[in-house]
């Protein structure tokens, strides 16, 4: 038996911010419960507006998505807000860390809000995940303080902190040295095969990367954004065989990111 | 070529120009009570929700907008009371008018100027750095940054902006009342003017009615809460850049002031009727 579908896009164009033309159009995916998805795409390409859309935060032009079964669009108040909880979702960059809280107020910020704990409990709910993600040494730091790598560590914990079935990274390894992308793809592959944080419960897994070599051996299936168009590749083994101008040039061997 | 050249300001221009800036003027008229009804119904559906954060921030923007501000305050108070006090009460006692005394302050210090006073400095100190706060956070995409963590940025950065400038200015407006009637007493009996405290105070109190303390309160609360919906409607309501913050932040000055005036102006009838 199949796993279950958990996020599914019905003929989505994507609106694109500047009035006219969508970001992406024509994207038929299904995603079930525990894949590892790779969407490839240069800089510009569109990819990021396509797991924002997968988060809610971004408006579609045409066509519907459907989470765990649920249009989120036909919920409204409480329900709406337990069905985005269910998803995490890690911006590109630093990661849109809130520049006036301290990293230990990044991360206990959703559960005080959402649980509405003291912040002593709070703390002592996250404390496995900072350990988990050796993130203790910066906890007192503003966003600011923080190199560039531990920023990258810092969002991807604060969007793991509610606990999401569903994560959705935007270029996780953008801008980051060997080690650090090291670091970053095995706490990822750790996540996509069971963590501790999420009681060895396996997370869905969606990322968006410019360079799809470092991810061949993380991703169990790939997806194309090229000329505003989403084409959906395959397995590892579909994309090897694939030879498409786009489809080259993500693969295109950088040597900063050797296949993990 | 003639494209090119300027276009020559002319009657045609000057009433195109003036049905632009009316209708744009109206579009943001209707976003900012859209905004404001949106705020109300977040305050009041999502009061039981994450008190343990709203509070803090709640308390916070009291003690930013209010208890820091008190010393300024006090300081305009004082000023206020020289300058009206002690010039109409000697003025008065020229004309042997004295017994207007307690209606001109009441009329003067405590209906009109505390409160805009109060919510002018409230507006000056913070508002327009709140408007830089929240516009550098929404283009940094801060906001995104909330939805996406299932915070609703209303209920976690407009709300308590709005109660912590309601409750601040209805208190610094007090502050202002007290030192200004101080400071306008100690003028007055400085300069030699047969008048105890007693007396003083007898005036003013016959000049109020019951109807000065809840429009009191009510115009300035209205002043806190119009400063903290115009600050973070134009911080927040639409997508910013960088770039654009500072064009923001003089633009809700115009906007602030004007609003303030225009429901200072609003009370008027209501005085007068009551």
């Amino acid at each position: 038996m199949n796993p279950p579908i958990v996020l599914q896009f019905d003929g989505v164009s994507v609106a694109s911010p500047i009035e006219g033309s969508p970001s992406v159009a024509g994207i038929d995916w299904q995603v079930l419960e525990g894949q590892c998805w790779v969407i490839g795409g240069l800089q510009g390409s569109g990819k990021s507006a396509v797991i924002e859309a997968a988060a809610g935060l971004r408006a579609l032009s045409s066509g519907g998505i459907q989470l765990f079964g649920i249009d989120p669009t036909q919920r409204t108040g409480t329900e709406a807000q337990s069905l985005r909880r269910r998803v995490g979702l890690v911006f590109e960059g630093s990661g849109r860390l809130f520049g006036g809280l301290s990293v230990l107020e990044n991360l206990t910020l959703p559960l005080r809000y959402h649980e509405d704990l003291s912040p002593e409990d709070a703390l002592n709910q996250i404390l496995p995940l900072l350990e988990a993600f050796d993130l203790q040494p910066v906890a007192g730091l503003l966003p600011r303080q923080l190199g560039f790598g531990f920023s990258k560590r810092v969002a991807l914990a604060r969007a793991l902190v509610l606990r999401p079935e569903i994560l959705l990274v935007d270029d996780p390894l953008g801008g980051l040295d060997a080690a650090q992308s090291r670091t970053l793809r095995r706490l990822l592959m750790q996540l996509n095969q069971g963590h501790p944080w999420l009681s060895q419960r396996p997370v869905t897994l969606i990322i968006t990367a410019e360079e799809l070599r470092p991810f061949l051996n993380l991703g169990g299936h790939f997806a194309l954004v090229e000329n505003r168009r989403w084409t959906s590749i395959g397995t590892r083994d579909d994309l090897l065989e694939c030879r498409t101008t786009g489809v080259l040039e993500l693969l295109a061997d950088h040597s900063e990111h050797p296949p993990s | 070529m003639a494209a090119d050249a300027p276009t020559p300001a002319g009657p045609r221009n000057l009433i195109g120009g003036t049905a632009r800036g009316v209708v744009s003027a109206t579009r943001t008229v209707e976003r900012l009570i859209a905004f404001t009804l949106i705020t109300l119904g977040t305050a009041f559906s999502k009061n039981h929700l994450a008190r343990g954060v709203i509070r803090p921030l709640i308390r916070e923007q009291i003690f930013r907008a209010g208890v820091r501000l008190i010393p300024m305050v006090c300081f305009l108070g004082l000023a206020l009371g020289i300058l009206i006090v002690g010039q109409t009460e000697a003025l008065l006692q020229q004309v042997g008018a004295n017994q207007y005394t307690g209606a001109l302050l009441v009329t003067v210090i405590i209906r009109e100027l505390a409160p805009l006073v109060s919510g002018l400095v409230v507006f000056a100190r913070v508002g327009t750095a709140s408007v830089i706060e929240l516009g550098t956070a929404r283009a940094l995409g801060e906001m995104e940054a909330l939805e996406a963590l299932s915070i609703d940025p209303i209920h976690y950065l407009v709300v308590p902006r709005v109660i912590g400038f309601t409750v601040a200015v209805m208190g610094l407006t007090l502050y202002c009342i007290l030192a200004s009637l101080v400071s306008g007493y100690i003028f007055a009996y400085s300069r030699g003017l047969p008048l105890n405290p007693a007396a003083y105070l007898e005036r003013i109190a016959a000049a109020l009615s019951w109807v000065d303390f809840p429009l009191l309160a009510l115009k300035s609360g209205l002043f806190g809460a119009i400063t903290a919906l115009i600050v973070t409607y134009q911080g927040l309501a639409r997508p910013l850049r960088l770039e654009d913050i500072g064009d923001t932040t003089a633009r809700t000055v115009v906007y602030c002031l004007v609003v303030c005036l225009i429901v200072d102006g609003g009370f008027i009838p209501l005085y007068l009727i009551l």
